[in-house]
């Protein structure tokens, strides 16, 4: 039977900054007698176009229906456009659902469906349902019928959430969240709050004064509120955050503010990525991560299965929950001892050359000569971070490509990656080889693996006569 | 089985292209004396490429448009000067996306998207028939396990 979405579908067919616009029509209205005979032309206008937006969001939204039967879900949308998605249950990789606090309100809920044939970029099927009926529709995500289930369950400790917050968050992310609510917040509530909220950062920016120059003080306060912003957004959203195996599905609840939900076919996953940055490794902590298509595309969502896990603990942790893409260790091919030095090249020249590029830049731009020691510093000690990174990345690196499943270790961007895949998702093996390699006899790695956006990783300066035998074996066993 | 794309697509595009050249002619029109009478060569030429789309090129395309459905496959070339032929298994189509503009529901076409796992499969202008069909097929094929 076709059914209807919940109303609060409305709301997101009126876009944010419609929404906007309608705000000074109602804030007229209210203010205004209810004299419809002495309103001007412009207010006609205005309230004429505010009630079209209003009513081909509900024509819209009268025009969206779905069906559930027989193990799939139709649905139909479009008022001149006519739009029917069909996809069976056992298709779907992931489904998450989710109740921001607006959401919760209102007792709706967002269901969004993914399969690995649909868009990239977003769900192939988003629905605005009643919160029970969303649940239900998720828990019909087919798991892998063989596997066995763990009936234990994983609940996060809220300090290693906190430091899984801190090690994925970065400034540019909350700056780009706080920029439009910023805005929306004046065009909301007047030009004064929106003033005001810029005068704090201004007035937070004379605490950094004293130990920062005055032009590089207004930068730091940004980065450092865009920095703590995310963070809060990370915390809250995967605070209370628990994972449950039942049916040869991964349920994964999360937030504190609203609720997150998302249900996974352990089919479905690709990959298991076990991470940790530098400051994890300090810690002795890694974060496990799943690659599963959908899960992890969506604005504020991380592909994490394990917020934070102690060094020890991790495999064994892996194997409990997903046994059947995890394999004992074995025989790996690992980077040569020369080839240390190929590693840790790049960050010791950006080390050497800061120095003499500083003192150059600040002779050729004497009137930035304020901001350049400053910035020299961070450059330093980021390319110190990335030096360690390097040694780190040297000692650990291996790659075991074997059936039936394939493991390696490697550096992307800023921390060290261990997958672990089972063969069949293993989408792609290459090796490339530059000039200055072929005369040490060491080849890049690249594995790619089963993905939306074919997630690949580099395993660097390998044997390359061992790379080469280790695909063949790989290549000539799959095909037995 | 053999699925062919709607009678009346060929009407469509016509349509759709009549209604290109008809906006770009204004256009050029209009835009005639500040262009400079040089143009009024490359505007003929744009006319006679249009006429001869209109007159042979898109009956072309449409004989050329072959749809075939052969056990768990399907089949689909087109092309008139450039051929393209694509195969996929109907049990690797995850998901089915139907089309419908206002014009193609008055003239009884769909648009079906057929996704695979990393690649599309578009058939532009289906009869409501074979789409229908087509749907039935593909969720018969994925009930089976």
């Amino acid at each position: 039977m076709r059914k209807r979405t919940h109303p609060a579908m409305i709301a997101t067919e009126l876009k944010r900054y419609v929404f906007l616009l309608l705000v000074p029509v109602a804030q007229q209205l209210f203010s205004l007698p209810f004299e419809p005979w002495t309103w001007s032309l412009l207010l006609w206008q205005e309230v004429i176009a505010a009630s079209a937006v209003i009513g081909l969001a509900v024509w819209r939204w009268g025009r969206l229906w779905y069906t559930v039967k027989d193990g799939e879900i139709m649905v139909e949308s479009g008022v001149f456009l006519h739009k029917r998605v069909l996809l069976h249950f056992r298709d779907v990789s992931s489904a998450d659902v989710e109740r921001p606090l607006w959401l919760l309100a209102v007792g709706g809920a967002r269901l969004r469906l993914d399969t690995a044939a649909g868009s990239r970029r977003k769900a192939d099927v988003e629905l605005y349902l009643p919160y029970r009926r969303a649940l239900s529709i998720a828990a019909r995500v087919k798991g892998h019928g063989r596997a066995p289930d763990v009936s234990s369950g994983y609940r996060a400790n809220p300090f290693f959430v906190a430091v899984m917050a801190a090690s994925v968050s970065n400034a540019a992310g909350g700056i780009l969240f706080a920029v439009p609510v910023v805005k929306g917040i004046g065009q909301l509530l007047g030009q004064e709050i929106e003033a005001q909220i810029l005068g704090t950062i201004g007035t937070l920016a004379t605490f950094f004064v004293a130990v920062l120059p005055p032009a590089t003080a207004l930068l730091a306060t940004i980065l450092a509120i865009g920095w703590i912003i995310a963070f809060l957004r990370v915390f809250l959203r995967y605070l209370r955050f628990s994972l449950r195996r039942s049916e040869g599905r991964l349920t994964v609840c999360s937030g504190v503010v609203g609720r997150y939900q998302s249900v996974l076919g352990t089919r479905h996953i690709c990959a298991v990525d076990i991470r940790k940055g530098l400051l994890l490794h300090v810690m002795g902590l890694s974060t496990v991560n799943v690659i599963c298509v959908g899960y992890g595309k969506q604005e504020g969502q991380k592909a994490v299965l394990l917020p934070c896990v102690g060094r020890k603990r991790v495999h064994a942790a892996c194997r409990e929950i997903l046994p059947e893409l995890t394999g004992e260790k074995a025989p790996a091919v690992r980077p040569p001892k020369g080839a240390l030095r190929r590693y840790i090249l790049f960050p010791c020249v950006g080390l050497l050359l800061i120095p003499p590029g500083a003192f150059l830049v600040q002779i050729l731009l004497s009137p930035f000569s304020a901001l350049i020691p400053f910035l020299a510093t961070v450059l330093a000690a980021f390319c110190l971070w990335m030096l360690v990174l390097s040694l780190l990345s040297y000692y650990e690196s291996e790659a075991s490509i074997q059936q039936p499943v394939c493991r390696f270790i490697c550096r992307k961007r800023l921390s060290l990656h261990e997958v672990q895949a089972p063969a069949w998702k293993i989408q792609r093996l290459a090796f490339t080889q530059s000039p200055f390699q072929k005369k040490a006899g060491l080849c890049h790695l690249r594995v790619t693996v089963v993905g939306e956006r074919g997630s690949s990783f580099v395993v660097r300066h390998l044997p390359v006569d061992a790379v080469r035998q280790a695909i063949a074996c790989f290549y000539g066993g799959q095909d037995g | 089985m053999k699925l062919t794309l709607a009678k009346k697509a060929m009407l469509l595009w016509r349509l759709w292209l009549g209604l290109g050249c008809a906006v770009v002619g204004l256009l050029f029109y209009k835009l005639l004396p500040v262009l400079g009478k040089g143009w009024v060569a490359a505007g003929i030429f744009a006319a006679a490429v249009a006429l001869w789309g209109f007159f042979f090129w898109i009956p072309g395309f449409y004989s050329s448009y072959r749809i075939r459905m052969e056990g768990n496959r399907i089949h689909v070339s087109r092309g008139v000067f450039w051929k393209r032929e694509n195969s996929a298994a109907v049990s690797g189509i995850l998901l089915l996306q139907l089309h419908q503009t206002p014009l193609q529901r008055v003239l009884g076409i769909t648009m079906v998207t057929l996704c695979l796992p990393g690649s599309r499969l578009c058939l532009p202008a289906l009869s409501d028939h074979d789409a229908q069909e087509l749907m039935r097929l593909w969720k018969k094929s994925r009930r089976q396990p």
